[in-house]
């Protein structure tokens, strides 16, 4: 164990000298993001006596909600990791065992202060269980619970190092989302509910109030022990070397050939992007706004057009940290090649254009089938000013604050205000389109082509004005990337 | 042609590179020699635009590094040192892009490309992954991308590291025949034995100063060795008795 907990240290050392290269307080605005999270634990504690008083009276719907909050929490320190510096294949050559590696690599998951807070919340769920029927089995029910999203998160982490099972999660997501959208459709509550309560936070909640609450801890546990089985094995998966994929692996990228001079590079940061963990939480919703199109006989534009800025959320990181996926190296080769500031951003600026263009490839027939010419062309217009907003506010978040993000992991890192004031002024056109066409039908489509000029001139500042910026701040940004 | 007056890097404190002056004449395989951290690199990255200089200006086939860096890339190849690929493309791939980003079209990039991996032997490893590959190919790759567009003058950071001696005597064939078409050559190796078969000119550059520049052919009428002269300019430390050991 001292070996174990030796490595440990230098991981917590390594983490903490890392985070404070970042800087004070004050840099990336750290402060205020410190600030909200106050204020939203401050606003999750205010949740537990209204669970203990439901709990009390028999109630589970607010407990299982804290329950859900906290096992998606635990996903996040684990998937959104950038600071980890040992990990368990560069530990390889050292006396340890794959377990002894395991343990390391469970232990490195409570380094950072997001874990703390996580632990904390998620202990504090003890005070509404404590006035349940059966606080023992649901204080217990409760550990195992926040074990499960601990070995949940990451055996996911793991997987995601596999292609194949990366598809399969893909394929998991796509049949959920189909799964919930036809019983929102149907109308299907009951049976919703039905399935909602085989879930780990209705077993949980169920070893607290019902009435057989073993029963429902020992499905608890054993789904607990199958995961963190899971856990171990896809750990030593990790450790495994991957020569077999050496050579000869296509992907439905390499197939395809993007012409122009950017091509290669809009191919590159298109491999890029689409390994960001945040952009899949689009499918979902693309998936339920297709079979909304498709399954209700009059659908709304104005749902259309709310859709169009919607949409653009899960991909911020790509639009306001479009350095962010590339390591100091491929800076050096961007630095190398024979293209200007401006031809850099704006490249990125396309890649960003053509993941927004996949997420809508299907959405924009479905509009053109069910909303009229019209309103497609309409909400293609909103897209691009969209586009054009986040891009312009984008490229200067780009250079002037940018941070590390991982393959397969959430963007984690950055000023979270300035994020929120980009989304802010991002959605402007977008709020502009949903005003326009519920007050004015008539006049709106001029006016969006004018508002699409007036971006248009706000992005070509932003583009000359950053490209300024990253000719300035090379080395800063190459440092923000290690 | 390379003419470089007065090149000075600066990180803080430490001065990496001091008031460099150099003359690399059209067609010539120049050896930039020094131990590690001697500037050898910092002096690349400005010639090559990776680092801005601290002071002093360098001209590359008659461009200044400082007015002119687009110009200067357009007409450069580059073998950075730690090679600046990008981890989740091919060999193939870095090579598709960089053609057209040098003007070249996409039948010319690919009948070139063919040619270059044909060469160093990376044909039938084209498509691997970047990061999955062996130091020596990715930095067979890098030259590749070094050579696809026909530079004029050609940075080249340890082309001889990690490779194997086919490749490397295949890369020396290749750079000799560039260097008889016209392309200045600048390398920097640790091989000295390498470098001695190969340049028609060197420079030493100790602690970012230049502590001897003189042509092999002077080297070889005094008769001294490079290893020699190298040695003379470079401290070495005597043998140490690790007790511990063995």
């Amino acid at each position: 164990m001292d070996r174990i907990g030796a490595v440990l240290q230098y991981q917590w050392r390594a983490y903490w000298r890392r985070f404070r290269r970042a800087g004070t307080l004050s840099t990336n605005n750290l402060g205020i993001l410190v600030l909200l999270g106050g204020l939203f634990v401050v606003r999750y504690l205010q949740q537990l006596p209204i669970a203990a008083s439901q709990l009390a009276k028999g109630e589970t719907t607010r407990y299982q909600a804290l329950l859900a909050v906290v096992f998606l929490a635990w996903l996040f320190p684990v998937l959104g990791e950038s600071r980890r510096s040992i990990t368990g294949r560069g530990l390889l050559h050292l006396p340890f065992t794959a377990n002894d590696l395991f343990l390391i690599r469970v232990g490195s998951a409570f380094i950072t202060p997001v874990s703390w807070t996580i632990v904390a919340g998620s202990l504090a769920l003890c005070y509404p269980v404590a006035l349940a029927r059966h606080p023992v089995t649901g204080i217990l029910a409760l550990f195992v619970f926040l074990l499960l999203g601990l070995f949940t998160s990451l055996t996911i982490t793991h997987l995601l190092n596999s292609a194949l099972a990366r598809v399969l999660i893909l394929g998991a997501l796509v049949v959920v989302s189909a799964v919930a959208g036809l019983l929102w459709l149907e109308n299907q509550t009951e049976f919703a509910a039905t399935l909602m309560s085989l879930l780990p936070n209705g077993l949980t909640a169920a070893a607290a109030m019902s009435s057989t609450p073993l029963s429902s801890l020992a499905v608890l546990a054993g789904i607990t022990a199958v995961v963190a089985f899971l856990a171990l094995r896809t750990f030593r998966l990790t450790l495994q070397p991957r020569q077999n994929q050496r050579s000869q692996r296509f992907t439905f990228l390499s197939l395809i050939e993007i012409p122009g001079k950017f091509g290669g590079l809009l191919k590159k940061d298109l491999r890029y992007y689409s390994r960001l963990l945040d952009l899949y939480f689009a499918l979902p919703i693309v998936l339920l706004f297709n079979m909304y199109l498709v399954g209700d006989t009059a659908p709304s534009p104005i749902i259309f057009f709310i859709i169009v800025g919607v949409l653009f959320l899960p991909c911020i990181a790509l639009a306001f940290n479009s350095f962010g996926l590339d390591r100091p190296l491929g800076l050096d080769r961007y630095t190398l090649l024979p293209l200007s500031d401006q031809q850099k951003l704006f490249s990125k600026n396309l890649a960003f254009a053509t993941i927004m263009m996949v997420l809508f490839v299907t959405i924009l027939p479905l509009t053109f089938w069910k909303l009229g010419t019209r309103t497609s062309l309409l909400g293609l217009i909103e897209l691009i000013v969209v586009w054009l907003a986040y891009v312009s506010c984008g490229n200067w978040m780009s250079v002037s604050q940018p941070f590390k993000m991982q393959f397969y992991r959430f963007a984690s890192g950055g000023s979270a205000v300035d994020a929120v004031m980009g989304v802010i002024f991002g959605s402007v056109p977008a709020a502009v389109t949903v005003y326009l066409l519920y007050n004015e039908a008539r006049a709106s489509l001029w006016k969006l082509a004018a508002l699409m000029l007036i971006y248009l001139a706000v992005f070509m500042f932003s583009l000359s004005r950053s490209a300024r910026v990253l000719a300035n701040r090379r080395e800063e940004i190459r440092r923000a990337l290690w | 042609m390379i003419e470089i007056t007065g090149l000075s890097k600066t990180f803080g404190d430490f001065v990496a590179v001091h008031n460099l002056n150099l003359q690399v004449p059209k067609g010539v395989i120049f050896g930039l020699l020094g131990p590690n951290g001697s500037g050898k690199s910092t002096t690349v990255k400005m010639l090559t635009g990776i680092l801005q200089p601290s002071a002093g200006d360098a001209l590359i086939e008659g461009s200044s590094i400082l007015k002119s860096p687009l110009e200067i890339k357009q007409k450069i190849g580059v073998l950075p040192e730690d090679l600046a690929l990008f981890d989740s493309l091919t060999i193939w791939e870095h090579l598709k892009l960089c053609g057209p980003i040098y003007g070249l079209s996409r039948s010319e990039t690919d009948a070139r490309a063919e040619q270059l991996l044909n060469y160093l032997d990376l044909w039938s490893d084209r498509h691997t992954f970047v990061e999955q590959a062996s130091f020596g190919m990715k930095k067979k790759c890098g030259l590749a991308m070094a050579l696809i567009h026909n530079p004029k003058v050609l940075f080249l950071d340890e082309p001889f590291e990690g490779i194997d001696p086919v490749a490397s005597r295949s890369i020396k064939d290749l750079l000799i025949l560039m260097s008889t078409r016209g392309i200045t050559i600048l390398l920097t190796s640790h091989i000295l034995e390498v470098v001695e078969r190969l340049v028609s000119a060197f420079a030493v550059i100790v602690h970012g100063e230049i502590a001897v520049s003189q042509t092999m052919e002077e080297t070889l009428q005094a008769g001294r060795s490079l290893e020699e002269i190298y040695f003379q300019h470079v401290e070495r430390r005597a043998v140490e008795d690790f007790e511990w050991i063995g």
